[in-house]
């Protein structure tokens, strides 16, 4: 997908960048706009434009700073700063550099490129439009890279045995709930952020493998409603799951305890069903297979949304936040794709014993 | 026992309002006279290091019958404020502790609500106070209350509005 992308951009690019003469073009006017229509929502810069340009994109390291060159381009009145969304981008600036000019966006979080979106719009005389360059620029959730889907390969035999299966995924926490709170360097760190940095890309990989996923929530919000109790926050996710008559139901958690040096991941089931356990210990196996981790078993408990579930489901509580190199691994990027990809394996061994 | 040792109080009030000279600590003493402390071993229960189980430890309570319970949670949460790293919250007392056909009510101070998020904690706090109250005669199950009201919300994993019962495979073998 982001190979595709960057395709296109460069697709988008080599139209703009011929232009019909070598005479410079020019800004006319410089707009924007928050397009709340959008999911996730998106500013929407748009730059009318005397004639084609050639443009050039660019997103640093940190990914939280972008910027357009339109090469051989002028706009009167540089350098110039702008407001926009302040939950997307603290501050916008154009300047002119020699014949260039240059639009830079601070981002509030780390973008991606193939999150950031620029292409051109022909003119269009009829409805008076003129050549437009557009730049969308979408709001990211905090503490995580992207809400959209990355592709995972999947081998054809777990493909086999995921297809047609119906998965809900409860990224534990969210919203005014943050769930347990670790620190690292100083700067608190959430439950409720890295149980999500877990689902989506485990949401990807099982949808990639043909399975339909179902998630109770894929940005940082209470599922039920801001500041609600335990059990209707709770019951809503299990609805999730009871609605969509999942084949499983999987909640991510990550545990604390006021002893730093406690660690390890726990798997936790209520025997309503007899697949239940199976489920919890086939998704443990897995966690501890493919993860540096210590083991805290396999345990029957009565958590809410075990038992309020009607298929089988498992919590699973995925190392400790309140330990020092826990909260560090955690937070380490790929580290929830490597989790994400062990409950995945997880799974495909659960359903392959189920089926057969 | 209990309604005579309150009916003994109030009388005992009437004199000393009656009396006008009678200390109010005199009068107290009067009611104590009749609702004796008695001095009660009772089991409670700590977390074990690795917050994995709790562990049964015999203390002795001295309370008036009816305070046993009450007594015994209060003993509870000192153990674990000795330990050096507590499941439950600095500062934590218990109000009450009320019985209704086998169903013990606990009343905790608010500072419950400061309870570290996380699965572990909650598990360790209801199998320790369910497992200490159901170590009493007639208690079935225990139900947990913050300032008399049923718990809204604590840490997100349990259902904490029902009564819990003993809880076996969480004492250390």
């Amino acid at each position: 997908m982001k190979r595709f992308f960057l395709f296109l951009l460069f697709c988008a690019m080599a139209f703009l960048m011929i232009p019909s003469h070598a005479q410079a073009a020019a800004v006319t006017d410089f707009r924007w706009t928050t397009r709340n229509d959008g999911n996730p929502p998106f500013v929407r810069i748009v730059m009318d434009l005397t004639d084609k340009v050639q443009a050039e994109a660019a997103l640093d390291k940190s990914g939280k700073n972008f910027e357009v060159i339109l090469r051989n381009t002028a706009m009167p009145g540089q350098p110039k700063d702008y407001q926009m969304d302040p939950s997307i981008m603290s501050l916008v600036t154009t300047s002119q550099q020699g014949k260039d000019l240059y639009l830079d966006v601070a981002l509030t979080e780390s973008h991606t490129m193939k999150d950031i979106k620029v292409f051109s719009l022909p003119a269009n005389i009829k409805a008076h439009k003129p050549q437009r360059l557009v730049v969308d620029i979408p709001r990211i959730a905090p503490s995580y890279n992207s809400a959209s889907p990355q592709n995972y390969e999947i081998s054809p035999s777990d493909a086999r045995v995921l297809k047609g299966k119906i998965i809900c995924i409860d990224p534990g926490h969210g919203g005014t709930d943050t769930g347990a709170i670790g620190q690292l360097n100083g700067q608190p760190v959430y439950e409720k952020n890295i149980t999500l940095s877990i689902a989506l890309p485990l949401r990807d990989m099982l949808t990639e493998a043909g399975a339909t996923v179902f998630m109770t929530r894929t940005t940082d919000r209470d599922v039920y409603k801001p500041y609600d109790g335990d059990n209707e926050e709770l019951q809503a996710r299990s609805d999730v799951g009871n609605n969509n008559h999942a084949d499983a139901f999987l909640s991510i958690h990550i545990d604390a305890f006021s002893n730093p040096s406690v660690d390890g991941t726990t798997g936790y089931y209520y025997a309503k069903t007899d697949k239940d356990q199976l489920l919890a210990q086939s998704l443990h196996d897995a966690v501890l297979n493919e993860i540096d981790i210590p083991d805290r078993g396999v345990r029957a408990n009565d958590l809410y949304v075990n038992v309020h579930t009607n298929m089988p489901s498992t919590l699973q509580e995925l190392g400790y936040i309140s330990n020092p190199d826990r909260v560090a691994m955690l937070t380490t990027p790929g580290v929830p794709e490597k989790i994400a990809k062990s409950l995945f394996d997880g799974f495909v061994a659960y359903f392959s014993k189920v089926d057969n | 026992m209990k309604k005579i040792g309150l009916w003994m109080l109030s009388a005992a009030l009437v004199f000393s309002i009656a009396g006008c000279s009678e200390k109010p600590d005199q009068a107290r003493s009067a009611a104590q006279s009749v609702s004796v402390p008695r001095e009660t071993a009772v089991t409670v229960y700590e977390p074990d290091d690795q917050a994995l189980h709790v562990i049964p430890r015999s203390v002795t309570v001295t309370a008036l019958p009816e305070n046993q319970m009450k007594e015994a949670v209060t003993q509870m949460i000192a153990l674990d404020q000795k330990q050096k790293y507590p499941v439950l919250p600095k500062g934590l007392t218990v109000h009450s502790v009320t019985v209704h056909d086998g169903t013990a009510d606990v009343d905790f101070s608010k500072e419950l609500k400061n309870i570290q998020g996380g699965s572990t904690s909650e598990d360790l706090l209801i199998a320790m106070t369910a497992n200490t109250l159901t170590g009493f005669p007639d208690v079935k199950k225990v139900r947990f209350l913050i300032d008399g009201q049923p718990i809204k919300r604590l840490t997100g994993h349990h259902d904490m509005t029902s009564a819990f019962p003993r809880d076996e495979k969480m004492i250390k073998k």
